[in-house]
């Protein structure tokens, strides 16, 4: 069989040369006179179509030879050069060495002119020129990169580059902002910026570039090269107007040989939308027990952009840094700082579908949360071959609130509560021989925090509920991590480590004291290894380890539990040209959550039981990723896709009485849940003028109890989609027009399927006079409520530029229809509530925007 | 290479000549001069920007090649006429602003190289080192992203290819040594011209020159 088929390849490879002989073309190229020309392109094409089969040019005497391994029949010869007539000749018939004559004439060259790329990619780097992607009607960078193909940016701000989340935003190549990139992209303004560059295998650390299989993505913001000067540049407006609001923001950006600097200070009392630019809950660090255990009871609703729920003043500010301290030593870091006073007022009906008890309350909320914020790294390139980092991180954040209750007699509540976290961090990285490399790090998190809650009865002055809760996290890891490539497209990496969490939580409650306490601690190897095949990559990952967990409550007694972990973790990519698909699964197991064991109330109605049992609980996850992006047509793609099993997590039974709901944690089966996202822009012109659609589906099934221990199966599903057009004509006048709906459904075991359905149209009118007058009118109609009631909100604005200083006067509106409140339909597993929730009130805006 | 460089080429049915400015920045901290020179590390005192010219210029008729030498001002390279290998991919016709265009791949000292070039206009030159087509080179880049030109205009000039002033030529092979050594000069220069209290005088320098045609 092996034969037969060499032999047919073989007879194969022959066929043609065997069918065609080789022809050679060979002459000389004259003028008028005789004398040779040199220089001459001479192309031997098809008659009927369009390929090219060789091709030559004439020598100094004006000579030529080329052969054609391919059938004279239907072929031409072209003779071409600049000064001279086209001369085309059909080879059948010609008989060689030809002689030929070209007569002499101009070419005529079609004069082009054609506008710089939008998008250049350059092996891992996609860079985009921001000028192609903005009217002048961007504010931040954020409104920016929501129009490249490629990126992707969602509600709550999170950035995606072809369905990666990115991890970092660098100003022009500098890492100011640590994680915190959303400061980035929500602060800096959009006019700043000349190009962005999406970059893939990012490496931070230069010694791992050779070592590490890198999947990171970051951002990397080029500035205007007039912004790169000694002294400080920027931004700033300040704004005044009925009734008695004002705001005034700047941005600077100074750049010397030595340091680089960005400040962004805001002091405004114009009020937030649930979108507001700067939330303490971008920097809360997810691994840290927090002991709030009562919430501010703010409730946002469906997220509606333009409109402003929390009235209050805020004062913030960020300081960004990079520091050339010593050509081997960087220093960069930030300090932000954020007040905030807010004032919110809202009133909900619920109704509990099991016993048809009916709720109502309103309440009046003040809250004043504060952070600080720090971050400092330092990099010490010692030598060639030895890197050292050090990264420390300091959070503060306190939170007074104060709210009135009504039920319907007066009640009050107050909650106070403070964090506080530290980590440091410390890293040594060692490049050895044959690419590869040593890493040790030490990393040391300690946090604490506390709440104090009050709920008492106005009139008598009776304290109902006294809670004092309290946690606190202590953490110790060290590792030692060996990196090697081995030959080309092979990557391991060999962890070992120690790990060690102590975790209290504490809680108080009308003199009763509840606790739990744990200390875990895991000694680990962790290997990984990453193959390049071609266009695939794929990726083991796992995590192999002893565990050692001591919990003990004030309920259930002391509990050992002592086991091997075994955590694998599985990707798989291809990448085409214009495409990438990603597939991962991977299996984890939960550690167990000291809150889950304490009793405390979580609201002023609502008290948790502590869990019966211990429980351990792990989670099996599947996701797929495919993204489409092409760049010559402007239509990008991103479908994802996630389905998780959480096995024997807990669930909760809800006891519902007129006084108080009693939650207690019980064991349930497994909770499914598929997570789907789809989101597509399809650009007609200029990469701008286009359709714009996300669209988001969530589905998951689990248990609860209501009223009993008997537990019932629950299914919840919710869509969202979003679509949109907008024009960019060459005339005045242009439009951005979409629609969004919001659609969720809860179905239980004793219950039918109940469904809440509400929409959002929305409208941009954009009149542009010449270079300096811009009128821009947003119109927003909300169909909300049960009965999708609906409400009519008008934004305009008017700018208008003045000189060569980018002077900009403003004038604006919002909610000049003066709403007072929005009512939303909500629903869960045990309740539907109508919620009424207030708006700030109509302002007028007179703007001063300039440019230092 | 760094972005958004500016280049022209001017050329006749005869000699070419290619133009490339790029801004070289000398610093202490991240090294990079940027350009030809693109992973050099220079680590020095003081960071210093300069407008680096550099040309590429082929004259058929007398069968060389002149290559400007980045900061060694007044050398040249000179070499005999060769052009990459090209081969045309079939049924590859695109047009490109109006102008019918070919894909050729072809090999530029390792370099994977992919070009469009368009028939239309019947010159043999194109951008930097990349030439001997049947048709100007509108587009070329290379598969890792060292280098991507793209065509931005075409119109006709009064301007003729100027053959570059030299007062040296060197071969290809004598090029390292002789950048080495002006690399070196030139930090030990900028050393003495930035020291302050905050920083040794000591220079480093370290070449891992990208450009794989003068490796």
């Amino acid at each position: 069989m092996k034969r037969f088929a060499l032999i047919f390849a073989v007879a194969l490879s022959v066929l043609p040369q065997l069918l065609y002989p080789q022809t050679v073309l060979q002459g000389n190229i004259q003028d008028r006179d005789n004398n040779p020309i040199a220089n001459v392109n001479i192309i031997v094409k098809g008659t009927y179509d369009d390929k090219i089969y060789a091709f030559a040019a004439s020598d100094k005497e004006g000579r030529f030879s080329l052969k054609l391994n391919a059938s004279a029949d239907d072929k031409l010869i072209v003779f071409k050069r600049l000064g001279y007539n086209e001369k085309i000749i059909e080879i059948n018939g010609l008989s060689f060495p030809l002689t030929v004559r070209l007569e002499t004439g101009e070419v005529l060259l079609k004069e082009v002119t054609i506008t710089p790329k939008s998008i250049v990619v350059r092996g891992d780097t996609t860079e985009y020129l921001v000028s192609a992607f903005s009217d002048g009607d961007e504010k931040v960078m954020e409104d920016v990169l929501k129009k490249m193909p490629g990126i992707d940016v969602s509600d709550e701000g999170e950035i995606k580059f072809k369905g990666k989340t990115i991890s970092k935003i660098l100003l022009d190549g500098t890492d100011m902002f640590d994680n915190q990139y959303k400061i980035a992209s929500k602060n800096i303004p959009a006019n700043f910026t000349a190009t962005v560059q999406a970059i893939e295998h990012y490496h931070e650390n230069r010694l791992l570039k050779d070592t590490e299989y890198s999947e990171d993505v970051v951002l990397n913001f080029n500035l205007h090269s007039d912004l790169k000067m000694q002294r400080p540049k920027g931004q700033a407006n300040i704004g005044g107007g009925w009734e008695n609001r004002y705001e005034a923001d700047a941005t600077a950006i100074s750049m010397n040989k030595y340091l680089k600097l960005m400040d962004k200070f805001n002091l405004s009392n114009t009020g937030f939308s649930s979108t507001s630019s700067f939330t303490p809950a971008d920097i809360t660090l997810d691994d840290y027990l927090d002991a709030e255990a009562v919430g501010d009871m703010m409730q946002y609703g469906n997220r509606r952009e333009q409109v402003k729920s929390i009235d209050g003043r805020q004062a913030y500010n960020s300081l960004h840094f990079g520091w050339q301290a010593k050509p081997e030593l960087q220093i960069t870091g930030q300090l932000v700082f954020n007040k905030l006073h807010n004032r919110f007022s809202d009133s909900d009906k619920t109704l509990y579908f099991d016993d048809s008890l009916s709720i109502e309350r309103s309440s009046l909320l003040a809250a004043k949360p504060q952070t600080l914020y720090g971050n400092l790294k330092m990099k010490y390139d010692i030598n060639e071959n030895f890197v050292l980092t050090y990264n420390g991180k300091y959070d503060a954040d306190s939170k007074l609130n104060s709210n009135q209750l009504a039920i319907p007699e007066l009640y009050s509540y107050s909650a106070n509560s403070k964090n506080r976290l530290q980590s440091n961090n410390l890293e040594l990285t060692v490049a050895m021989k044959n690419k590869s490399a040593l890493q040790l790090n030490v990393f040391y998190l300690s946090d604490c925090n506390s709440q104090l809650f009050n709920y008492l009865q106005t009139e008598e002055n009776e304290n109902i509920i006294a809670q004092n809760t309290s946690a606190s996290t202590s953490r110790f890891e060290a590792t030692a991590t060996y990196l090697k490539k081995n030959r080309k497209n092979f990557y391991y990496t060999l962890k070992s480590g120690y790990k060690s969490d102590k975790q209290d939580f504490n809680a108080d409650y009308n003199q009763n004291n509840a606790f739990a306490t744990l200390d875990c601690s895991l000694a680990f190897v962790q290997a990984e290894m990453t193959v390049l095949y071609k266009k695939a990559t794929f990726n083991i990952h796992t995590l192999t380890g002893y565990r050692q967990q001591v919990i003990d409550s004030r309920e259930l007694a002391l509990h050992t539990d002592k086991r091997f972990v075994f955590e694998p973790a599985l990707t798989f990519s291809i990448k085409q040209k214009n495409s990438t698909i990603f597939l991962s699964g991977s299996y984890r197991q939960i550690n167990y959550d000291p809150n889950d064991y304490v009793a405390y109330f979580t609201s002023y109605r609502t008290f948790k039981n502590p869990a019966a049992q211990y429980a351990i609980n792990s989670i099996y996850s599947l996701s797929t990723t495919y993204n489409y992006f092409n760049l010559s047509n402007g239509t990008s793609l991103t479908a994802f896709y996630s389905y998780y099993i959480s096995d024997r997590p807990f669930a909760y039974r809800t006891d519902i009485s007129v006084l108080m709901n009693i939650n207690s944690p019980i064991l349930a089966k497994n909770t499914k849940t598929h997570i789907g996202n789809l989101s597509v822009k399809k650009y007609i012109d200029a990469v701008r003028h286009g359709i714009n659609y996300s669209g988001t589906v969530y589905s998951a099934s689990y248990q609860n109890a209501v009223n009993s221990a008997q537990l019932r199966d629950n299914d919840m599903f919710s869509h969202s989609s979003k679509i949109s057009l907008k024009s960019v004509f060459d005339f005045p006048v242009n439009y951005m027009a979409g629609i969004s709906i919001n659609y969720s459904s809860v179905k239980t075991e004793t219950n039918p399927r109940l469904s809440a359905v509400n929409y959002s149209l929305f409208q941009d009118l954009l009149y542009k006079s010449g270079k300096n007058l811009t009128v821009k009118i947003s119109f927003d109609e909300h169909f909300l409520g049960r009965n999708r009631k609906m409400y009519f909100f008008a934004m305009p604005v008017i700018e208008w530029n003045i000189g060569k200083y980018d002077l900009k006067v403003g004038v604006s509106a919002y909610n000049i229809l003066n709403n007072r409140q929005i009512t939303d339909y909500q629903l869960t597993d045990i309740s539907e509530s109508e919620v009424g929730y207030s708006i700030v009130p109509a302002q007028y805006l007179l703007n001063l925007q300039f440019r230092f | 290479m760094c972005s958004g460089q500016s280049s022209t080429l001017v050329f006749n049915a005869e000699e070419w000549r290619y133009n490339l400015q790029v801004e070289a920045v000398y610093s202490n901290s991240i090294d990079y001069l940027e350009g030809d020179f693109n992973d050099e590390e220079i680590t020095t005192e003081s960071r210093k920007k300069e407008t680096v010219n550099t040309f590429n210029y082929y004259s058929l008729n007398e069968n060389y090649s002149l290559e400007s030498v980045p900061l060694v001002e007044g050398t040249v390279i000179k070499s005999e006429l060769q052009s990459p290998v090209w081969e045309i991919v079939s049924d590859s016709v695109q047009t490109i602003e109006g102008y019918q265009c070919f894909l050729a791949k072809g090999d530029l000292c390792g370099w994977q190289v992919e070009a469009w070039f368009t028939p239309e206009v019947p010159v043999t030159c194109g951008p930097w080192r990349l030439w001997g087509l049947p048709g100007l080179i509108v587009n070329a880049k290379s598969s890792d992203g060292y280098f991507d030109f793209q065509m931005l205009s075409l119109k006709k000039t009064d301007k003729t290819p100027e053959k570059p002033e030299y007062e040296k030529a060197i071969a290809k092979n004598e090029y390292k040594s002789v950048t080495e050594k002006k690399i070196k000069d030139l930090a030990n220069k900028i050393s003495a011209l930035g020291s302050d209290d905050r920083f040794s005088a000591s220079v480093k320098t370290k070449i891992t020159n990208p450009d794989k045609c003068l490796q």
